[in-house]
Parts: C-alpha cells; sequence; structure tokens
C-alpha cells in the first residue's frame, strides 16, 4: 500500500477532527488553565491541621465575638461566635474580611522616613527615636507633643496618656466626639461631667438626628435585638436630609434640610411642652428651665417646617408618636463619614431626652473600668478633643496612635492644629490618609498580630471588656507603640503586662460574668486572675448590669443651643455638601483586600468619589451624569464625578467619605454640612 | 483506498483514543489509607447515616467522623481483617486523624455548606454523592495530576467507563447551573469568602 503525502494529510485531517469530538483536547484545555493557577512555582500558603480559636474584634468599639478558623498558624476565616452577649453570633463585612488584613497591600514592611519627594526610604527605629528626643529636648515653651489616640480606654491609651502627662505641654487628643456627641453634650450639661451610655433595649421609641441606628451604630446586635423582637419592638424616627440604610428602614423618616437639626429638636419639645406630655416637674429642675421653655415655644412646628423644609404636621405626628412611647430617648451624633452635628444642636438633641423619660431609664450611667493605681503616675494628661480643645497652630509633634476608630477624620481638622515648623509621626501599620502625611512612620502590629483589647462600646451603657489574643505571628520589623514609647523615654513595658494587670484589678473587684464559648460563670468562681487570664484569652469576654443611678444633667444648655452657627448657602457657595460612610470604613481605617476588591470589581480602578445630586441641582450647576468636577468651599476642595439621582434632595451633594476620602471642615471644626460649590473640570 | 478512508481511520482511531485510553491515561489511582464498608456499618452494625454525618446544632456539617468517635466501636480491632487491624493501631489507638482521601474534597479557596444545602434545600446525600453510601468496599481514588483535583470534580460520569462516582460533577459551573435551576440567588462571596 502505497501511504502518499495525500493520504497521510487525510489520516491527520481524519485524526484532527476525531479528536475535536472527544473530551481530551477540551479536558486538557481546562486542565492547563487550573495548572497555570496550582504550578509548583506560585507560592503556597502554609498548611496544618485545622483548628479554632476564639477572639474579640477590636476593628470598631462594639467588641463583637470572633471565631478564628486556622490552618495552622494561619487564619483562613472569622465568624460570629454563638451566643455572644455583645454580637449574639454575628459579624459585619468588616470582621469577616478582616483576617485579610495583615496582607494588605497598603501596608508597611518596617519603619519609614519621608522624603521632600513623597517617597518613603527605611529608617531605623533607635535613629528616628533619637531625632525625635532631641526634638522634644529642644522645642520651645508652648510647644506641644500630642498624642492622637483614636480609641481611648485602652491600657495603650493610659500609656500614652502617662507619656504625654510627663512632659511639659504634653497633650492627649481624641478624635470628635461621633456616636457618643450627644452623651457628651449630656456630660457637659450635668455637674462634675458625668459619665453617660445607652440603654437602648429600654426605649420603645429613638428619633434618630442622622445617627445609623441600623447600620452599624453603637452596638449593632443590641440595636438590633430591640428594634427587631417581637414584644413593643423599637420604633424608630430618622430625621436625616439623605435617604441612608436607617432612613429606609425607619417607621418614619423626616428629609430634613441639611443642618436644621436643632429647629427639629425645638419644635418637637415645643409640642410636648405645649401638649403637657412633658413634665414639667423636669423644667422647673434645671436652673435654665425657664429660658429653655422661652426658646422652645418660639419653634413652633410651623416655624420649623420653613427651617427643616418638612410638613409642620409631620413634627407634630413625630413628637405625639415619641409621646405615646415612653421612655424614648432621642440620639443625634451623625454617621462614621459626616462627623457630629456640632455643639448647639446636640445641645438641644440632647435636652429632648430629659423630656422623653430617657434619663435614668435609657439613659443611664456608665462604669469607668478600674485601672492600677500605678498606671496614674506620672500624672495622666487630661483628654482632650482635637476639634474643640486645642488651639490652632499649637502641635509641634504629633504621633498619630496605633488603632482607627473606623469614623471620618478630616486631615485639614488635624492640619490647622499643627504648629508651622512640625514633625509627623505615625504608628498606623498601613498607608492611610494621616500616615501618608507623616514624616515617620513606626508601624504597629496589625489586627490579629499582638494582644489586644476591647473596652466597650462608647455609647452602650452595659460594660464589657475583652482581650484578643494574637492569632498571627507579626512581621520582625512592626514596632509595638509601648516599644516605640519607651525608646522616647517611658517606661519600658509589655501589652500582656498591661493586660494582665487591669485583669488583675477586674478580678479583685468582683464583679460581674464572664462568657466564654464553653459557658458563662460569675467572675467570683475564678479563683485567681490566672484562670481568668485563660479564659479571657480564649475567647472570654466580661459584662456586667450597668449604673443605673447617675448624677442627672443641671441644665438644658440653651447658652450652647443659642449659640449654634447658622448653616445656610451662600451665593458663592449655593449647595449642601453632605459627607456620609458606613461605620468602621472611614478615617485612618484600612478595608481588608477582599472588600477593596468587591469595591474595586464594580468601577475596575481605584477613582474619584462619585458624588450625588438631584437632577435640578445638576442643570443649575450645568453638569450633566458622569461629569468630572470640582468641589470647592472656601479655597478647599476636591475632584469627583457626577452621578445624577433623583433620590437626593435638591440643593444637596451626597458625597462618600470612604478611608481615602479628601474632606473638608469648616470653621468651627465640624464637616457635617458644608456650603460648597460645582465647577466643571474642562 | 483513497483520502477518505484514511481520514475515516484517522477520526476513528482518534475517537476511540480520546474516550477510552485518554482518561486512562491522564488520571493517576491512590490507595485509601483503609478499606472501609458503608454497606457493613449500616446493615450488619445497624447504623444510621446520620450517626456518622450530620449537621450539629451550631450549625456545622460533621462530614468524617473525628476518630474519637470510631474509638466507640474499634477500641480494639472489631474483626481481623489486615485493614480493621491497621486502622486500630495506626489511627484509633494514637488518637491520629485518618487521612482519607476525600472524593467531593473542593480546593481550598471554595467554601461550601453542606448545612444549607442539606437541612435549608432539602438535598439528598445521593443526589450529589451517588451510591456512595451503600457501597461495600471504597471505590478507587482518582485525580487529575495536572490540576490536582479529584475526578469526582469535574468528571464523575462522561469519561468513567464502568466505574462509579459521584452522581453529579461539582465544578462551578455546576453549582452555578443548579442555583439557577433552582432560582436561588448567589454572589462571588457565598462560596469564595
Amino acid at each position: 500500500m502505497n501511504l502518499g503525502r495525500r493520504r497521510w494529510l487525510g489520516l491527520a485531517a481524519g485524526a484532527a477532527a476525531g479528536t475535536l469530538f472527544t473530551p481530551a483536547p477540551w479536558k486538557l484545555i481546562g486542565d492547563s488553565a487550573l495548572w497555570s493557577q496550582n504550578w509548583s512555582r506560585i507560592p503556597k500558603l502554609p498548611t496544618g491541621e485545622f483548628n479554632v480559636k476564639y477572639g474579640v474584634c477590636t476593628l470598631c468599639p462594639a467588641g463583637c465575638g470572633i471565631k478564628a478558623r486556622c490552618a495552622g498558624d494561619q487564619v483562613f476565616g472569622l465568624t460570629g461566635v454563638p451566643g455572644h452577649p455583645i454580637s449574639r453570633g454575628k459579624l459585619c463585612p468588616l470582621g469577616v474580611g478582616a483576617h485579610q488584613l495583615p496582607y494588605h497591600p497598603h501596608r508597611f514592611a518596617g519603619s519609614v522616613a519621608r522624603q521632600a519627594d513623597g517617597r518613603y526610604l527605611p529608617a531605623e527605629l533607635e535613629r528616628v527615636a533619637a531625632t525625635l528626643r532631641a526634638r522634644i529636648a529642644s522645642r520651645k515653651s508652648g510647644e506641644a507633643v500630642a498624642v492622637l489616640d483614636e480609641r481611648p480606654g485602652r491600657a495603650i491609651s493610659y500609656q500614652y496618656r502617662r507619656f504625654t502627662g510627663g512632659l511639659e505641654d504634653g497633650l492627649y487628643l481624641v478624635p470628635p466626639a461621633g456616636e457618643g456627641a450627644t452623651l457628651a453634650a449630656l456630660s457637659a450639661q450635668s455637674e462634675r461631667g458625668a459619665s453617660f451610655g445607652f440603654r437602648i433595649g429600654e426605649a420603645r421609641a429613638a428619633v434618630s438626628f442622622g445617627a445609623p441606628l441600623l447600620d452599624g451604630w453603637g452596638v449593632p446586635a443590641e440595636v438590633n435585638e430591640a428594634r427587631y423582637r417581637s414584644q413593643r419592638p423599637l420604633r424608630i424616627i430618622q430625621a436625616e436630609t439623605r435617604q441612608s440604610p436607617t432612613a429606609s428602614l425607619a417607621d418614619v423618616w423626616l428629609p430634613i434640610r441639611p443642618a436644621s437639626e436643632t429647629a427639629l429638636a425645638l419644635a418637637i419639645a415645643h409640642v410636648l411642652i405645649r401638649d403637657g406630655r412633658a413634665p414639667a416637674a423636669v423644667i422647673e429642675r434645671m436652673s435654665d428651665g425657664a429660658e429653655y421653655r422661652e426658646l422652645v415655644m418660639r419653634y413652633s412646628p410651623e416655624q420649623a417646617s420653613r427651617e427643616c423644609n418638612i410638613p409642620a404636621a409631620a413634627i407634630e405626628q413625630a413628637a405625639r408618636m415619641l409621646a405615646d412611647n415612653t421612655p424614648a430617648v432621642a440620639i443625634g451624633g451623625g454617621d462614621a463619614g459626616g462627623g457630629p452635628a456640632g455643639a448647639g444642636a446636640e445641645t438641644a438633641i440632647a435636652s429632648l431626652n430629659m423630656l422623653l423619660g430617657a434619663m435614668g431609664t435609657v439613659i443611664v450611667g456608665k462604669h469607668e473600668l478600674p485601672v492600677p493605681d500605678s498606671w496614674s503616675s506620672p500624672p495622666l494628661s487630661p483628654e482632650r478633643r482635637i476639634d474643640s480643645d486645642v488651639p490652632d497652630g499649637s502641635i509641634s509633634m504629633l504621633i498619630l496612635g496605633d488603632s482607627p476608630s473606623g469614623d471620618a477624620l478630616p486631615w485639614p481638622l488635624i492640619e490647622r492644629k499643627l504648629a508651622p515648623d512640625h514633625v509627623i509621626v505615625s504608628l498606623s501599620p498601613y498607608a492611610e490618609t494621616a500616615a501618608r502625611r507623616a514624616h515617620f512612620v513606626i508601624p504597629a502590629p496589625a489586627f490579629m498580630e499582638s494582644f489586644e483589647e476591647s473596652p466597650g462600646s462608647a455609647v452602650s451603657a452595659n460594660p464589657s471588656w475583652a482581650i484578643a489574643q494574637p492569632l498571627v505571628r507579626a512581621p520582625s520589623l512592626a514596632v509595638h507603640p509601648l516599644t516605640f514609647l519607651a525608646r522616647l523615654g517611658a517606661a519600658e513595658s509589655s501589652i500582656e503586662d498591661l493586660l494582665r494587670q487591669r485583669l488583675e484589678e477586674l478580678h479583685k473587684l468582683g464583679k460581674g460574668e464572664i462568657f466564654t464559648p464553653a459557658g458563662t460563670r460569675p467572675i467570683g468562681e475564678f479563683k485567681d486572675a490566672k484562670e481568668l487570664w485563660t479564659a479571657m484569652t480564649g475567647g472570654g469576654v466580661w459584662t456586667d448590669s450597668p449604673v443605673l443611678e447617675a448624677a442627672r444633667p443641671r441644665r438644658f444648655g440653651v447658652r450652647e443651643i443659642a449659640s449654634a452657627p447658622a448653616r445656610t448657602g451662600r451665593a458663592e457657595f449655593p449647595i449642601m455638601l453632605l459627607p456620609y460612610a458606613r461605620r468602621g470604613e472611614a478615617g485612618t481605617t484600612a478595608l481588608p483586600p477582599l472588600m477593596s476588591k468587591v469595591y474595586q470589581e464594580s468601577r475596575l480602578r481605584l477613582s474619584a468619589p462619585l458624588l450625588r445630586v438631584h437632577p435640578a441641582t445638576a442643570a443649575a450647576s450645568g453638569v450633566a451624569d458622569g461629569a468630572s468636577v470640582r468641589v470647592e468651599m472656601r479655597g478647599e476642595g476636591y475632584a469627583g464625578n457626577i452621578a445624577v439621582d433623583a433620590s437626593v434632595m435638591p440643593g444637596v451633594i451626597e458625597a462618600p467619605a470612604g478611608p481615602m476620602a479628601a474632606l473638608c471642615v469648616n470653621e468651627d471644626c465640624s464637616w457635617r454640612v458644608s456650603p460648597a460649590r460645582i465647577k466643571r473640570i474642562s | 483506498m483513497g483520502g477518505k478512508t484514511f481520514f475515516l481511520a484517522g477520526f476513528v482511531l482518534c475517537l476511540g483514543f480520546g474516550w477510552a485510553a485518554f482518561p486512562r491515561l491522564l488520571y493517576r489511582t491512590a490507595p485509601q489509607p483503609v478499606q472501609f464498608s458503608h454497606k457493613v456499618h449500616t446493615s450488619s452494625a445497624g447504623m444510621k447515616c446520620e450517626d456518622c454525618h450530620s449537621v450539629l446544632a451550631d450549625g456545622r456539617f460533621s462530614g468524617i467522623p473525628a476518630v474519637e468517635k470510631c474509638a466507640g466501636c474499634h477500641a480494639s480491632p472489631a474483626g481481623s481483617t489486615k485493614d480493621e487491624k491497621l486502622m486500630v493501631e495506626q489511627y484509633i489507638t494514637p488518637a491520629k486523624p485518618i487521612p482519607w482521601l476525600v472524593y467531593a474534597k473542593q480546593p481550598d479557596h471554595v467554601y461550601f455548606s453542606h448545612a444549607t444545602h442539606v437541612t435549608l434545600a432539602k438535598l439528598s446525600c445521593e443526589g450529589c454523592h451517588g451510591d456512595h453510601g451503600k457501597t461495600g468496599a471504597l471505590r478507587r481514588f482518582e485525580y487529575d495530576p495536572i490540576t490536582g483535583y479529584s475526578r469526582d470534580l469535574g468528571e464523575p460520569r462522561l469519561l468513567r467507563i464502568g466505574g462509579g462516582g459521584a452522581a453529579r460533577p461539582m465544578r462551578m459551573d455546576d453549582c452555578d447551573a443548579c442555583h439557577r435551576r433552582n432560582n436561588v440567588q448567589t454572589g462571588c462571596l457565598d462560596c469564595h469568602k
């Protein structure tokens, strides 16, 4: 048989055609694709025996319990802890992805110094510390050295306070009040600055002035339990310009004009007093009761209706709903991106609580967690708020603390407090908004890499305290803030020792109970602090009943309410800029890469913020959907892209304030509402 | 014999090779650490499936029982077979987990909840695992050396001539298709956490 060329070609063509009708080529193509993802040169995560460890999430003040699923020493999944007294087995999206934070792409690999051109170069800790020590020693009188601690109340916070307390002109700074703004106002209205907390489960109704009650506020499980209980569920009136998730889920949404919270709070008080639904004895007891009544009587629902741009009937209805469902509570503080409403508005909101029967029922005293006596030497620096208690241009050295609050912290607010020739040191593990401005970065261990603690929510009256054990080994170049403070001259100590000392104080106190995944036991049943330490580092959390008896406010704060600055549009800045964010995702926070990936997949790359405006606002500003614009306010501003959305209130810009967002602040250091204008970028 | 005949010859040869020989050449087999009979346990021993494979009170699914569970009956050899002796000596007595080769093991980046599928969606075990629970001996564990994945994930039936295997493939497309058929919404994070 002659196998000529033609026949060979026929055989080969037949073989090729036949092969196409078998699984072989398709299977090999699929396998090659999978092989390319799995081949031996691709780094493999170290693995080991599967095990479960328990801890506490320290990414926000709520302190939810976490169950870490691990392969050897590698955490590969976080979930809630069933029956946990704080989180009731739940975990938010931030917590679920938080095991990825140690591998964040913007993490610092070691100590760095920023160069004039913005580049970072490695810097030895000893050399940075020597530079800073010399700087502290050579500064002039009046030049302050400050530590900004976004998460006060922790053991490390006391060490910051000891460090600044030992320096002349040392300042211990905390961020603006945020969620606790209403409680801070109540504290200011009380004698000796009493400390308050909410027991939201005791309320039958709540009027929220922009607080994201159903979107991560306070201790989310506490609020959700109250809202969705079968008997007398918490009724919510949401007074907010933006149709936020809480506004969408509330019983009543009052879409008020920006910065009209004071008028609405006073009008609700007007209806309560006019209709005899407010206890007269409370008003008489206050030192400025008569002035408050006079002020409130000027704010009829009709008057407030014009300021708030909602019907007077809606205000009357809201006031009646609150009066019919006492004890009710009024909550301000705004969302994580917008910040507090300002002292005047927060005082008006806080005063409403005295008429709604909230004091002593929903709002009660707050525990101070015990600390060892030795922590008070040298004397602790008093806590000062960076927005209200520090003069502009007074800080010559600023140390930005190790842990973010998750709330927005506008850089212009920090910047205006700095002296012209200043030095900034950041202890953040990540190159976030503030760390990018620092001259030196001494990166602290990331989430899960060292002992941490959760001293409980700033707004919940139910006290709690938990220790998070390290679940992942910290990189060798991470520097714990205590080590850094020791290099600056503070006493050397380890975080584990400090937490053990604090736990010993708690054991001595002998009150409350300890929850562990194995069960709940009274603290008195633990024979010593050592046994308690084992329970606490195994996912334990200490809880106790709240202090029901507390000092009551002595005044309504008419002076503060009356002096609140008006925030209205002007001819050159006719639009109101409203920043917003989800809790835990703003300010100096780093988001888990998984969340960043999901966010970016919708837009494929990091981009300018999407600024949502009403069609009428867009038309008046001469911009269309998708236009690149610059939002300007008093010389400051930032770029963004317009998204035209009919659900936005006319005359308003809704601007997301995520982790890397630029934010502008007003003269009074607030940034919740700012007069602005839109300029198209050609 | 013209070119057409050679074309057909090549076609048939490769067709036969691709369907019959290729799978045998591609897949490798690996022995299970010990032999196991589901049939003996569910018939002679009178056990139920849930005794070893159950959804726990906290929602987790206990797939393969721990050796402590086996030790309840097999603290000492319960028979005279070589596998029984091996299991007791090498795994149960030193309390060492038995390194079973899992036919339906998903890659590490895939999260699959038995609890959701069995408790909530009421899927039967046989719907995915076929008659595995009734077999008298463990079948050969086959894997693809290129990908490292078990054969049951991709081609439980298609390339297996005369063998057992799972009732349906378990690739991402297969999960997606089943969810679509049953009108169940899915997102990336449901399985890739």
